[in-house]
C-alpha cells in the first residue's frame, strides 16, 4: 500500500521510469495513488506560448477577497493516501504520506522557492566552496526542538550521523567523509569529492529525507519513531495507527506561529474512499494526482465549493525516439514529428486542459532551470515540408510505436498516430506488456515509444538519460558538448553556474530533439471552502516558495475562514 | 466444569498448534522482514547486523520457543516494524473487530430470519422465489461494490454517514455504531443470502414433523407454531453457521476496513503478512484463534440450549 522509494540509486530511477510509463496513464489521470518520487520546480503562471490555452498554472488562491486577514483557530482534517511505520525520518522511509506529516513536525533544512530553486529553509544558509568538496551549514540561532532542547550545530551533526549510520539512508550521504562542528550554529561537512548537488539531498523530499532535524533525544530512543520530536509549526499529540495522528500548534516557532489549533491527518488507503471522503466534506484538504479529478475540482472551484491548488510539476509525459535507427536518425524527421503534435488535442483527450502545463524541454517553462531553445513550436505545414525533403532523398517515412498493453495507451498512441498522418507519416502501433516494453527500451530494441521519467527534478538526476557513457540513454542521442556541461554541471554548487551548464544541454535537446516533450505531470491539493492560504507557502525571509512539491505540501500557513 | 477446563485444555493445544503453524508459513514466504524495515538498497552487512539484533538467525524452533516463553507471561513483543509493543497495537484494534463483527452479523440475521421465514410458509411460492431471486443477487454482488455504493449513497450523496473512520464506543456509543454502521450493512449482506437459505431449508423440514402438525391441529396460529415451536428446533444450522463466520471475519474483513479506513485486526494482519513481521503477525494469531474458540464456545452453549439433547453433553 506504501509506496516506498528509497534512495537516488539507479534502482529508483528505474522504478520511477516503470511507474510514469506503466501509468503515462497518470498523464490521463487514471493513476491517483502514484507519487512521482521527484518533485521539481515551480507554482508560478507558466509561459503561455501560441499553442496553449489560457495560464494552465492556475495556482488559484482559494479566496477571491484580499480583504479577509488570515485568522488564527481551528481544525484540519487532511487525508492521507497511507500509513506509515513510524515518524524517525532516519530509519522510516516515508511515502507521501509520510512527508505530509513531517512537514507539520519537522523542518527541512532546505526548501525550494517558488522558481523550484534549492533555498535554505531551516538552516540560515548552506553553502559550499568553489569545487563542492566542504560544506558550510549555519543554523539559526534561538531554535528550538518542542521538548526545549536547541536546534544547534551539534543537535544537526547527530542527525547527520543517525543518517550516515542508517542502513535505510545511509547510502544516501556515502560522500560524506567526515563533520566538524565549528561553533554553536556551525557545521562542516567534508566531502570525499565534490557534491555540487548536496543540498538536494536536504529538502525532505520523496526518497530524500536527509533534511528533516529530529531532536536528539528523540533520535537516541528506541520509541522516537511513535513520538517525533521537531522544531516544526506543529507538535505531536497522538498517533492510533491506520486511524489518525493528530498534532497541536507550537506555539515557540521560530517562524509566525501556525495559524490552525490542531491538525488531524487520516490515512484513507483506497482511493474511491479518500476521494469520497472529500466530496462528502468529511475531510478538509485532500490531494490527487488524477488530471481528470482535479479538471473536475477546478470547475467546482469556480462554483466556489472548493479550494484547488495545483503543485509544481513533476516528471513530464514524453516521446522517446530512438536516434540509432532510421528513419529517426534523421534530425528532419524528428523535428517534423515534434511539430506535428498538436498539445491541447492531445490534452483534451486526456481531460488535463487547465491541468497539465505543456513542456518544451526536459524542464517545465515555469521551472528555474528551463532556458529557451530551438524546441520546435506547432508547425504543420513546416512539419509536412520537412518529411516531404525527406520523402524525396530516403523514401516514405514509417516506423513502429511501441506502447503498453493497455487500451487506453493504445487510446493514446491512436491519436499520435492520426496528427502524425496528417504530414504524411506512418506510424504503426505496437503494444506490449509493461515488462517487455521496458526490456525492449533498455535493449535499444524499439524505434518511436511513449516514455516518461525523464526531467522535472534537479537536472542532475538526468544524467543518466542524456549522458553517453550510462546504460540509460535511451534515445541514443549524446554529443561531446553535452557530456561535458553534464559533468560540469555535477561538480559546480552555484545554481547560477550549474543553470548555464544546463542551458548547454537544453539548447542541444532543442536543436535535435531527441525526445517529444508534451506535458507535465502535477498533483492537485483540493481543499475546502473555507481553508484558505494553502497557496501561501512563505519562506523565512518573506518570499514565497513552493507550497506543493508533488503530492507534499506545507500547512504553516494555512487557516479557517469563520 | 470438567468439560470447560477440557475447553481450555484444547484451547492451549489449538493455539499452540495454529501459532507454530502461522510462524512456519511465514517463514516459508519469500523475503523477510529486514527487506521490508530496511528497503532493497541495503548492503550484506547491514542486513546480517539487522538480522542479528531481531535473532532472525537463530533456527525456528528456538525463536519460536522464545516467543511462546514471552507470550505466556502477557509479552507479546514489539512490532519488528513499527516498534509498537504488540499489545497495545492489538488493544488499539480489538474494539472495532468485534463491533464491526457483532453488528454485521446483528444485521444479517435480522434480515435473514424474517426472509426464511417467509419463504419456508410456502416453499415455492411467488415470495419463496423472489427471496431467493434477492438472496442470490445478494450473495454475488462483491462486497466492495456494496460497501462503495452504499457509501457513495448514504455518506456522500445523502450525507447521512461519515464516508470513513470509526469513533471508539467508549467515546460516544451512538456515534461509534453509526461510524459503523455502513461498514456492517457491507458485511452483513453476503452473510444474509447464506443465512436464510439454510435457516428456511431447516424450517422446511421442521414444518413437515409430527409435532407441527400436531400444534396446527391443536389450532394454534401460524404466527405461534412459527415463533413457539418451529424457529428453535431449526436454528441449529444456522447459528453454527454464524459462528463460522464470526470466527472467519475476526481479522478476514480487510476489504471493507480499506474502504472505510477503519483501523481493524485485518489491515494489521494484511500489513504484518506483506512485511513479514512476524511479532505483529503471531500477536494477531492468537487474537482470532482465541476469538474463534470463544465464538464457538458460546455456539455449542447455545445449541444446548436450543436443543436439551445437546445440553447434556456440555454439562457434564
Amino acid at each position: 500500500m506504501n509506496m516506498r522509494i528509497r534512495s537516488h540509486g539507479p534502482l529508483r530511477r528505474l522504478a520511477a521510469i516503470a511507474l510514469l510509463i506503466g501509468t503515462v496513464a497518470a498523464c490521463g489521470g487514471n493513476d491517483p495513488d502514484s507519487a512521482t518520487p521527484t518533485s521539481p520546480p515551480d507554482v508560478s503562471t507558466g509561459d503561455t506560448t501560441e499553442v496553449t490555452e489560457p495560464p494552465v498554472f492556475t495556482n488559484a488562491p482559494t479566496t477571491t477577497n484580499a480583504e479577509v486577514l488570515p485568522v488564527s483557530g481551528g481544525s484540519l482534517i487532511v487525508a492521507l493516501q497511507g500509513e506509515s511505520s513510524g515518524y524517525n525520518p532516519t530509519v522510516d522511509a516515508w511515502a507521501d504520506g509520510g512527508h505530509n506529516v513531517a512537514r507539520a513536525i519537522f523542518d527541512p533544512l532546505a526548501t525550494f522557492d517558488a522558481s523550484g530553486k534549492v533555498v535554505p529553509y531551516l538552516a540560515e544558509s548552506i553553502e559550499g566552496n568553489a569545487d563542492a568538496t566542504v560544506w558550510t551549514i549555519k543554523v539559526r540561532p534561538g531554535v528550538t526542538f518542542h521538548d526545549g532542547t536547541p536546534l544547534n550545530a551539534e543537535a544537526v551533526r547527530l542527525n547527520f550521523e543517525a543518517n550516515k549510520n542508517s542502513p535505510q539512508f545511509g547510502s544516501q550521504l556515502a560522500l560524506l567523509a567526515s563533520m566538524n562542528v565549528v561553533d554553536d550554529v556551525t557545521l562542516e561537512l567534508t566531502m570525499s569529492q565534490p557534491w555540487g548537488t548536496f543540498p538536494n539531498v536536504l529538502l525532505g523530499n520523496i526518497g530524500s529525507q536527509i533534511g528533516y532535524m529530529a531532536a536528539p533525544a528523540m533520535l537516541a530512543s528506541a520509541d522516537g519513531g511513535r513520538n517525533p520530536i521537531g522544531t516544526g509549526p506543529f507538535s505531536f499529540k497522538e498517533w492510533v495507527p491506520d486511524d489518525h495522528l493528530t498534532v497541536v500548534r507550537n506555539d515557540s516557532y521560530w517562524q509566525d506561529p501556525a495559524y490552525l489549533d490542531e491538525v488531524v491527518f487520516r490515512p484513507i488507503p483506497d482511493s474511491t474512499s479518500r476521494k469520497a471522503a472529500m466530496d462528502a466534506g468529511d475531510v478538509d484538504v485532500y490531494y490527487t494526482g488524477s488530471s481528470k479529478d482535479i479538471q473536475e475540482y477546478q470547475a467546482l472551484q469556480e462554483a466556489g465549493e472548493v479550494g484547488v491548488t495545483i503543485g509544481a510539476p513533476s516528471e513530464g509525459d514524453m516521446v522517446m525516439l530512438n536516434t540509432k535507427k532510421a528513419p529517426l536518425d534523421d534530425v528532419r524527421v524528428r523535428r517534423a514529428l515534434a511539430m506535428s503534435v498538436d498539445i491541447p488535442r492531445l490534452f483534451d483527450f486526456l481531460d488535463a486542459t487547465g491541468v497539465k502545463q505543456p513542456t518544451h524541454g526536459p524542464y517545465a517553462d515555469s521551472s528555474f532551470w528551463y532556458v529557451e531553445s530551438n524546441y520546435p513550436d506547432y508547425d504543420v505545414a513546416g512539419a509536412k515540408a520537412l518529411i516531404d525533403e525527406y520523402v524525396a532523398e530516403k523514401g516514405p517515412v514509417e516506423f513502429d510505436f511501441a506502447g503498453n498493453q493497455d487500451p487506453f495507451i493504445v487510446s493514446i498512441q491512436e491519436l499520435y498516430q492520426s496528427m502524425w498522418s496528417e504530414i504524411g507519416v506512418t506510424a504503426n502501433i505496437v503494444s506490449r506488456a509493461q515488462g517487455e516494453n521496458i526490456s525492449a527500451v533498455i535493449g535499444g530494441d524499439f524505434q518511436v515509444v511513449l516514455w516518461g521519467g525523464v526531467g522535472g527534478g534537479d537536472p542532475d538526476n538526468d544524467y543518466v538519460d542524456f549522458h553517453s557513457n550510462t546504460g540509460q540513454n535511451f534515445s541514443g542521442f549524446n554529443t561531446p558538448e553535452m557530456d561535458a556541461a553534464l559533468d560540469a554541471g555535477r561538480a559546480l554548487s552555484d545554481p547560477e553556474a550549474r543553470k548555464e551548464q544546463y542551458a548547454i544541454v537544453q539548447q542541444i535537446l532543442g536543436d535535435n530533439v531527441p525526445i517529444i516533450w508534451t506535458g507535465t505531470n502535477q498533483f492537485g491539493v483540493i481543499t475546502k471552502a473555507n481553508v484558505q492560504g494553502m497557496p501561501d507557502f512563505d519562506l523565512p525571509d518573506g518570499t514565497p516558495g513552493e507550497p506543493i512539491s508533488g503530492p507534499l505540501f506545507f500547512l504553516k500557513d494555512v487557516w479557517l475562514a469563520q | 466444569m470438567r468439560s470447560l477446563a477440557a475447553r481450555l485444555l484444547r484451547l492451549v493445544a489449538v493455539l499452540f498448534a495454529v501459532t507454530f503453524a502461522s510462524f512456519c508459513l511465514v517463514s516459508l514466504l519469500p523475503g523477510d522482514i529486514v527487506t521490508s524495515v530496511l528497503g532493497p538498497n541495503v548492503s550484506e552487512a547491514d542486513r546480517e547486523a539487522a538480522r542479528q539484533e531481531l535473532n532472525l538467525d537463530d533456527p525456528l524452533p528456538v525463536r519460536y520457543a522464545r516467543w511462546v516463553a514471552d507470550a505466556v507471561q502477557g509479552d507479546l513483543g514489539v512490532s519488528y516494524r513499527t516498534g509498537q509493543p504488540v499489545t497495545e497495537a492489538l488493544s488499539q484494534r480489538i474494539g472495532v473487530t468485534v463491533q464491526l463483527v457483532l453488528m454485521s452479523q446483528f444485521i444479517a440475521l435480522l434480515l435473514a430470519v424474517p426472509m426464511a421465514i417467509f419463504g419456508a410458509l410456502k416453499p415455492g411460492s411467488w415470495l419463496d422465489r423472489a427471496l431467493s431471486g434477492l438472496q442470490l443477487a445478494m450473495l454475488a454482488t462483491p462486497g466492495y461494490l456494496v460497501a462503495l455504493t452504499l457509501m457513495a449513497t448514504f455518506a456522500v450523496k445523502l450525507g447521512w454517514f461519515d464516508t470513513t473512520g470509526f469513533v471508539h464506543f467508549s467515546d460516544d456509543p451512538l456515534a461509534s455504531m453509526k461510524s459503523l454502521l455502513l461498514p456492517a450493512i457491507a458485511l452483513a449482506l453476503e452473510q444474509v443470502a447464506l443465512y436464510s437459505r439454510v435457516l428456511r431449508t431447516d424450517l422446511v423440514a421442521t414444518f413437515d414433523q409430527d409435532f407441527i402438525w400436531y400444534a396446527r391441529a391443536k389450532g394454534n396460529s401460524t404466527r405461534r407454531i412459527v415463533v413457539r415451536h418451529a424457529l428453535r428446533p431449526s436454528s441449529i444450522g444456522v447459528i453454527t453457521l454464524t459462528g463460522i463466520s464470526m470466527g472467519r471475519m475476526i481479522g478476514g474483513t480487510v476489504l471493507v476496513e480499506t474502504i472505510f479506513a477503519l483501523p481493524g485486526l485485518g489491515r494489521f494482519i494484511i500489513d504484518a503478512i506483506n512485511n513479514r513481521d512476524f511479532m505483529a503477525l503471531q500477536g494477531a494469531v492468537v487474537v482470532v484463534t482465541v476469538g474463534f474458540v470463544v465464538v464457538n464456545f458460546f455456539v455449542d452453549i447455545l445449541h444446548g440450549i436450543i436443543d436439551p439433547r445437546i445440553k447434556v453433553e456440555v454439562a457434564r
